[in-house]
C-alpha cells in the first residue's frame, strides 16, 4: 500500500451512534472531535543482537546513516517520526545470585513485571528451583499497562490484545494481567479480531430516523431488561458481579463513536477480506503462520498488524498490542531451531554450551524479520490520513523486547523503538538516552559468543554477552508515565492513575528499582524516582 | 546393560516416591507440572521457553487462589478469571477426592460454551456454517470459552455473529426456521416471539418479556417485514438469557434449591445433546415432568439413545484424553517423512479423527471401561492404513471400521493418533507416553519436581534403543525420582515406532524391550512387571486407580468444573460401577443425571 488510503478531508470527523441521545443522558459528542490518541505495542520474546539493533548514536537527531548499518534499517524512510528511548531498564531482572530481582525465573518474573512494574507471586528466592509453582506459574500482584490505560480512558472495557499465531500464554509468556494473578488472554485467532472489528463498522452516515437505527436501540433497551429482571434474584456476588458487567458493556456501546473510515472499505484497502484473514487464522495443527504469505508480501504476522491498524481507526480500544509468540519456530525463514534455544544460543533449553552452528546468523534473521513487520506496521499506520496528519502521528507505536541481550537476559539498555509522537506528545525524529544524554552509551556485547571472534562455549550464567550493570538504568516506569499522559490518562493526588483523576500521572508500578523486587514485595511499594521523562516530550 | 541400569533406577524407586509426592487422584485443573520432565535429548537446564514435556490434568495455572497484593494505586478492577480448569469454578482447598455429602454450590449464570453454541445455531435455525464468513462455523467468530465476566471483545463478537446469522437466515433459504408465518398477519411477530423465544430461552417468555421484543415491530420509521425479523431474530440471539443458562429456581428441597423443569431439561440437553432441549423434552418440562429421578432417567435413556448423544460422547473422550489446543495430541503430529515413509502429513487429521471414532464407536454402542483399553475396532483411511501395516489401496478417504490385531493394537492408547503425537519428530518418546498413562489415566500425582541435575549425560549413537537413551538421561537421582515410575508404560510401548507402526527393532539398532515394572497405583506404590502393550492395557482396565480416575473425569466433563469433595461422593458410586465388567461407559452418564446434585443446586459462591 504505497498510497495513502484517504485524502485529506474526512478529517477527525467522528459519528455517533444517532440513538444516543435518548440513553440514559449521555451526551453526545460533537460531530467533529480531535482524533483520539493511542498506543500500539509490538512485543517480541528474547531480545536480540543489540550490537546490531542499536545505532551507534544513543542521544540526538536521527539520520537515515544512523539505522542504515543496524537491524532497524527498514525504518530509514519514517526516520522523522521515530523516538528511540535509551538508557532504559525494564524491572526485575533474573540473575544467578539474585542481586537484580526475584530468583523464579529468567522469563516468568521478567514478562510477569515488564508492564506491570510489580513482582510476581508466589516468591522465589532460589534461582535455580524447579518448583512449578515459582517457576512457571509465578503471576505479578498488580494490573498491566494495557489494562490501566484501558480502565482510565474506557472503564468497564479491555485492551485489544492479539497473540499472534494464535499461540497460548503461561505465566512463563503472558505479558497482560487484568488485575493481580489475572491473566489477560486476549484474541489469538484473525478471524475472531477481524469479526470483533466488523461489528464497529459504520454503513455510512447513520440517520436518527431509519430502522436500522431504532433496531440498535432498542436491542440495547431489551438486553438491558433482561440483565434487570435476572438482577432481581438472590445470586451470589460474583454472579451479580457478571450482570453488571455485562450492563457496563451496554453503557459502553451506547457512547461508541466511530471514526468514518472505520468500514469495510478500509478493511479491503488493508488486504483484510475474509478469505485473508481465513488463511491467516491457524487450523491448531502448527506450522509457521506468521512467515507464510497470504496475498501478496503480506504475511501472516502482517495479517495482525493490518488488523492493529483497522482497529486503530476503528478506535476500538486505546490500548492495542500485537504480542509475537514465544518458543516460536520461524521456519519460513529458513530457521529450524525455536525461538527461545536459538535466543541463548544453543538448541535446548540449557544455559551453556556449545554454540549452535550458524546461531548469531539465525538470532540476526529473526531480529530483521521483526524490524521488517514493525516497519510494515507503521507504514500502513502512516498511510491512512486522519486529522491534520496520519494515523501514526495520533499514535504511539512501539517495539519492545522482552530482554536487552537475548543469552543475557539482561533488562538495562532494553530495545526500544517508538513511533508516532501520540498527536504531537513526543518528540521525534531522536534518540534520546534518557539516562544521562550521552550520545555513546554501549550497544551491548552480543557477539562475544558464537562469533568468529568469540568463544564457541556459551556461557549464558555470568551475564557477559549483555550491557554492563552499571549503565542503562533508568527505570521504565518513567517511560510508562510518559504513555499513559500522552493518551490523556489521569491520576489522583498520589500521582498514581485513578479514576477521576485530574493530575499528570507521575508514578506506575510498586517498584521503579529492580532490586528491590528482591523478596517479591517484601520491602514497602516505594517509586523513587516518580514523574515521566520530560526529555521524550515534544517542546 | 540398559536393563540393569533400569534396575538400579527402580532400587530408588521407593524411597525416592516420597520426595517425588505421588499420590492419586490429582484435581483436574490444580496447574501441572509443565516443563518439570525431560522430553528428549538435551533438555533440563535452568529453563528458559517452558515447553511442557508432560501432560498436566488440565492447562492452566491457579488463578484464583492466589490473593494478589493489590497494586499501588492502579484502577484497574476485575476482568476475566484465570483459567484454571474450567471456566466456571476451580479446585477447592479441601481434599477432593474424599466424599462430603452435600449439593455444590454453582453458578446461576453458567454461559453456554462455544460448541454447544454452534449446535444450538443448528437445532434452532438449521445453519450450520455461515456463507459470509467464507463458511466458518459461527463458533468459529465467537471469544473462545472463558469464565467470569464478559469482556468487551466478547460482547462484540456475540452481538457480531448474531447479527450476521440473522441477516443470513432470514436473506437465506433458512427463513422458515425462524418466521412460520406471514409477517404482515396481524400476530404473527407477537406469535414467533412466543414461540421462538420458548425454545431459544428454554422456557416460556414472561409477558412482560414479550412485550419487550414488540417494541421491535413499532419502530417510528417502520422497517420492512424483513428488517423487522431480522432484528428480532438478532435480539434473541444477543440477549444474555440466550448466551447464558439462567438457574432461577427457588424452590427449597432441604438444605437446597431445586432447579425447575426447565432447568433440569436445560441442564439435560446441554450435557448429552450440547445443545437446547428437543419437542418431547420441552413438552416433559411444560407439563412438570422432570422433577423425580425416575422422570429424569426415562428423558435420560431416551436421549442417550438419540445419534445426537454421539457427539457428546465424542467430546467426551477429547476431555478424557486431554485433546485441546496446545496439547501433544495437536503439537506433535509432525515425524521426519524420510526416516518414516508410511507417515504423510495427510495422516495427521485421520489419526485424531480415528481417535474420535474409535471413542465414540466404543461409549455410543454400549461399550465399557475396559473397552476402551482392550477394544481391537479401527477406523482406517488410505492415508492411515500404512502405519497399521494394511494396504492403503484397500481403503478410500473415509473411515473403514476394522478389526486390528488384538495383541499388537488393544484398545484407544495402541492407536497411531496417541502413539504418533506422543512421540518426537524422529523418534518415539517414552517419556511422553509413559507420562500421559501415568497422570492421566492413572490418575497419579508426580507433584513438583526437584531441581534439575547440573549436567545431564549428553546424546550418543552408542545407545541402541530410545529406551537406554532415556534411561541413561533419566538415570541421576534427581531425574529417577520421578522417571522411574512415569516412563515405564512409555517402555512397553516402545513396540510402536514415532508414527505409531509396530517395530520389534529399534532405529538406533538394538531390539525391543518391552518389558518394565509399571506402577498401577500410588497406594501402596508396588509396580508390576508388565511385558507387552495388550498386558499393559488390560492392567490398566483393571486397575482401581484408573478406574477411579475415570468416573472423577466423567463427572468433571459433565459439571463442567473441576470435581470437589461433594463430587467425591458420585465419583465413589460411578467409580464402583466402572469396575463392573461390562458396565456401560453410557450408563454411567445416566447414572450421573440420578445425583442429586445434578436436579438440585445450593446458594453460595462457586468454588
Amino acid at each position: 500500500m504505497n498510497r495513502r488510503l484517504f485524502l485529506r478531508g474526512l478529517g477527525g470527523a467522528c459519528v455517533a451512534a444517532p440513538f444516543l441521545s435518548s440513553l440514559g443522558g449521555r451526551a453526545v459528542r460533537a460531530e467533529s472531535v480531535a482524533p483520539p490518541r493511542r498506543l500500539i505495542v509490538m512485543f517480541t520474546h528474547y531480545g536480540c543482537i543489540t550490537t546490531r539493533w542499536f545505532p551507534g548514536k544513543s542521544h540526538g537527531p536521527l539520520t537515515p546513516d544512523d539505522l542504515l548499518p543496524t537491524t532497524l534499517n527498514h525504518l530509514t524512510p519514517f526516520i522523522d517520526k521515530l523516538l528511540m528511548p535509551r538508557g532504559i531498564r525494564a524491572m526485575n531482572e533474573w540473575t544467578f545470585d539474585m542481586v537484580r530481582g526475584q530468583g523464579n525465573d529468567q522469563h516468568t518474573q521478567v514478562v510477569g513485571s515488564y508492564f506491570t512494574c510489580q513482582p510476581v507471586s508466589p516468591n522465589s528466592s532460589d534461582p535455580f528451583s524447579f518448583d512449578s509453582a515459582t517457576k512457571f506459574n509465578a503471576m505479578p500482584v498488580g494490573p498491566s499497562l494495557d489494562h490501566v490505560i484501558t480502565q482510565q480512558l474506557r472503564p468497564g472495557s479491555t485492551p485489544l490484545f492479539m497473540r499472534l499465531a494464535n499461540r497460548n500464554d503461561t505465566p512463563q509468556s503472558a505479558i497482560s494481567y487484568s488485575a493481580g494473578a489475572t491473566l489477560f488472554p486476549g484474541l489469538g485467532s484473525p478471524s475472531q479480531i477481524f469479526a470483533s472489528l466488523t461489528g464497529l463498522f459504520q454503513a455510512g452516515p447513520m440517520s436518527p430516523d431509519t430502522y436500522q437505527t431504532f433496531r440498535g436501540k432498542s436491542a440495547i433497551d431489551i438486553f438491558r431488561d433482561d440483565l434487570d429482571t435476572l438482577e432481581r434474584y438472590d445470586m451470589s456476588q460474583s454472579d451479580k458481579n457478571k450482570l453488571e458487567a455485562w450492563k457496563a458493556l451496554l453503557d459502553q456501546t451506547t457512547t461508541m463513536m466511530r471514526s468514518a473510515q472505520c468500514n469495510a472499505e478500509m478493511a479491503t484497502a488493508l488486504g483484510l477480506t475474509q478469505a485473508n484473514v481465513n488463511a491467516a487464522s491457524t487450523s491448531g495443527l502448527g506450522g509457521d503462520i506468521l512467515t507464510t504469505k497470504v496475498a501478496g508480501d503480506m504475511d501472516g504476522a502482517d495479517v495482525y498488524s493490518n488488523l492493529a491498524v483497522l482497529a486503530a481507526v476503528c478506535d476500538a480500544s486505546p490500548v492495542i498490542v500485537l504480542k509475537y509468540p514465544g518458543s516460536y519456530v520461524y521456519e519460513g525463514l529458513g530457521v529450524r531451531t525455536e525461538s527461545a534455544s536459538l535466543a541463548h544460543r544453543l538448541d535446548n533449553a540449557g544455559l551453556s554450551g556449545t554454540c549452535v552452528p550458524r546461531a548469531l546468523d539465525m538470532i540476526l534473521t529473526i531480529d530483521d524479520y521483526y524490524a521488517q513487520k514493525f516497519a510494515y506496521l507503521v507504514k500502513q499506520l502512516d498511510a491512512i490520513d486522519e486529522g491534520d496528519g496520519t494515523v501514526l502521528d495520533n499514535t504511539a507505536a512501539v517495539w519492545f523486547q522482552e530482554v536487552s541481550d537475548g543469552l543475557a537476559c539482561n533488562l538495562n539498555n532494553i530495545p526500544i523503538i517508538q513511533a508516532g509522537s501520540c498527536g504531537g506528545y513526543f518528540k521525534t525524529g531522536w534518540a534520546v538516552n534518557v539516562e544521562d544524554a550521552s550520545p555513546t552509551l554501549s550497544q551491548g556485547n552480543s557477539e562475544i559468543f558464537c562469533s568468529p571472534d568469540g568463544s564457541d562455549m556459551v556461557d549464558g550464567i555470568h551475564q557477559a554477552s549483555g550491557t554492563d550493570p552499571k549503565y542503562a538504568n533508568a527505570p521504565i516506569n518513567k517511560y510508562y508515565c510518559n504513555l499513559m499522559n500522552a493518551l490523556g490518562v489521569k491520576a489522583g493526588p498520589d500521582g498514581f492513575a485513578a479514576a477521576n483523576g485530574t493530575a499528570e500521572v507521575t508514578k506506575f508500578g510498586m517498584y521503579d528499582k529492580t532490586e528491590d523486587f528482591i523478596g517479591g514485595g517484601s520491602i514497602s511499594p516505594i517509586i523513587h524516582d516518580p514523574g515521566e521523562y520530560v526529555a521524550l516530550k515534544a517542546t | 546393560m540398559m536393563k540393569k541400569r533400569y534396575r538400579a533406577a527402580l532400587g530408588v524407586f521407593s524411597a525416592v516416591l516420597g520426595a517425588c509426592g505421588v499420590s492419586e487422584h490429582r484435581p483436574q485443573g490444580s496447574g501441572g507440572s509443565s516443563g518439570s520432565m525431560t522430553g528428549g535429548a538435551g533438555t533440563g537446564g535452568a529453563g528458559t521457553g517452558g515447553s511442557s514435556a508432560v501432560p498436566s490434568a488440565g492447562d492452566g495455572g491457579a488463578a484464583g487462589k492466589r490473593t494478589g497484593r493489590g497494586g499501588t494505586g492502579q484502577t484497574a478492577s476485575g476482568g476475566t478469571s484465570g483459567g484454571a480448569g474450567s471456566p466456571e469454578g476451580g479446585a477447592g482447598e479441601t481434599d477432593p477426592s474424599a466424599c462430603s455429602p452435600g449439593i455444590p454450590a454453582t453458578s446461576q449464570l453458567p454461559r453456554m460454551k462455544n460448541a454447544a453454541y454452534d449446535n444450538v445455531i443448528r437445532d434452532l435455525l438449521g445453519v450450520s456454517t455461515l456463507a459470509s464468513a467464507e463458511g466458518q462455523k459461527p463458533s468459529d467468530l465467537l471469544y473462545p470459552d472463558s469464565g467470569g465476566a464478559l469482556t468487551a471483545d466478547a460482547w462484540r463478537l456475540y452481538q457480531g455473529t448474531a447479527s450476521t446469522i440473522a441477516h443470513e437466515v432470514i436473506t437465506g433459504s433458512k427463513k422458515a426456521q425462524f418466521l412460520s408465518c406471514d409477517p404482515t398477519a396481524p400476530d404473527c411477530f407477537s406469535d414467533t416471539i412466543k414461540s421462538f423465544g420458548r425454545k431459544a430461552f428454554r422456557r416460556p417468555l414472561t409477558e412482560t418479556e414479550v412485550a419487550s421484543f414488540l417494541r421491535l415491530t413499532n419502530a417510528p420509521s417502520p422497517g420492512t417485514p424483513d428488517e423487522v425479523a431480522e432484528a428480532i431474530l438478532y435480539t434473541f440471539l444477543a440477549s444474555p438469557s440466550f448466551i447464558m443458562l439462567p438457574e432461577l429456581g427457588a424452590d427449597r428441597e432441604d438444605d437446597a434449591i431445586k432447579l425447575t423443569s426447565y432447568e433440569v431439561a436445560t441442564r439435560l440437553s446441554f450435557l448429552l445433546w450440547n445443545s437446547v432441549p428437543d419437542g418431547a423434552l420441552n413438552d416433559a418440562a411444560d407439563n412438570g415432568e422432570l422433577e423425580s429421578k425416575a422422570q429424569i432417567l426415562a428423558q435420560t435413556q431416551r436421549m442417550l439413545n438419540d445419534t445426537r448423544a454421539q457427539a457428546m460422547f465424542t467430546a467426551f473422550g477429547r476431555a478424557y484424553l486431554a485433546v485441546a489446543a496446545g496439547s501433544h495430541w495437536l503439537t506433535g503430529a509432525d515425524h521426519d517423512s524420510t526416516a518414516f515413509p508410511k507417515f504423510t502429513p495427510a495422516a495427521v487429521a485421520p489419526l485424531l479423527g480415528e481417535v474420535d471414532a474409535f471413542f465414540q464407536d466404543v461409549t455410543f454402542n454400549g461399550g465399557s471401561f475396559r473397552d476402551l483399553f482392550l477394544s481391537d475396532v479401527g477406523f482406517v483411511n488410505r492415508d492411515t492404513a500404512a502405519l497399521y501395516g494394511l494396504d492403503p489401496a484397500q481403503f478410500g478417504s473415509d473411515f473403514t471400521r476394522v478389526q486390528l490385531d488384538a495383541n499388537q493394537r488393544p484398545g484407544v492408547l495402541t492407536r497411531a493418533g496417541f502413539l504418533s503425537t506422543f512421540s518426537h519428530y524422529t523418534s518415539s518418546a517414552p517419556v511422553l507416553r509413559g507420562a500421559f498413562i501415568s497422570i492421566r489415566v492413572l490418575g497419579l500425582d508426580p507433584g513438583p519436581p526437584p531441581p534439575p541435575p547440573s549436567q545431564l549425560p549428553p546424546p550418543s549413537d552408542a545407545y541402541t534403543t530410545e529406551r537406554d537413551l532415556v534411561a541413561a538421561l533419566t538415570a541421576p537421582a534427581q531425574c529417577a525420582g520421578c522417571h522411574a515410575y512415569l516412563d515405564p508404560p512409555g517402555f512397553v510401548l516402545e513396540h510402536y515406532d514415532a508414527v505409531g507402526s509396530w517395530q520389534d527393532m529399534d532405529p538406533r539398532g538394538g531390539a525391543i524391550d518391552g518389558t518394565a515394572d509399571v506402577l498401577l497405583s500410588g497406594d501402596p506404590p508396588t509396580p508390576t512387571t508388565i511385558s507387552s502393550p495388550l498386558e499393559l492395557m488390560t492392567a490398566l482396565a483393571g486397575s482401581e486407580s484408573a478406574q477411579r480416575h475415570f468416573a472423577e473425569q466423567l463427572v468433571a466433563y459433565a459439571s463442567g468444573r473441576a470435581p470437589n469433595a461433594m463430587d467425591a461422593c458420585t465419583v465413589d458410586k460411578l467409580a464402583q460401577n466402572v469396575k463392573t465388567d461390562g458396565y456401560a461407559v453410557r450408563d454411567l452418564f445416566a447414572d450421573y443425571t440420578q445425583a442429586d446434585s445434578f436436579r438440585l443446586r445450593s446458594v453460595g459462591e462457586a468454588p
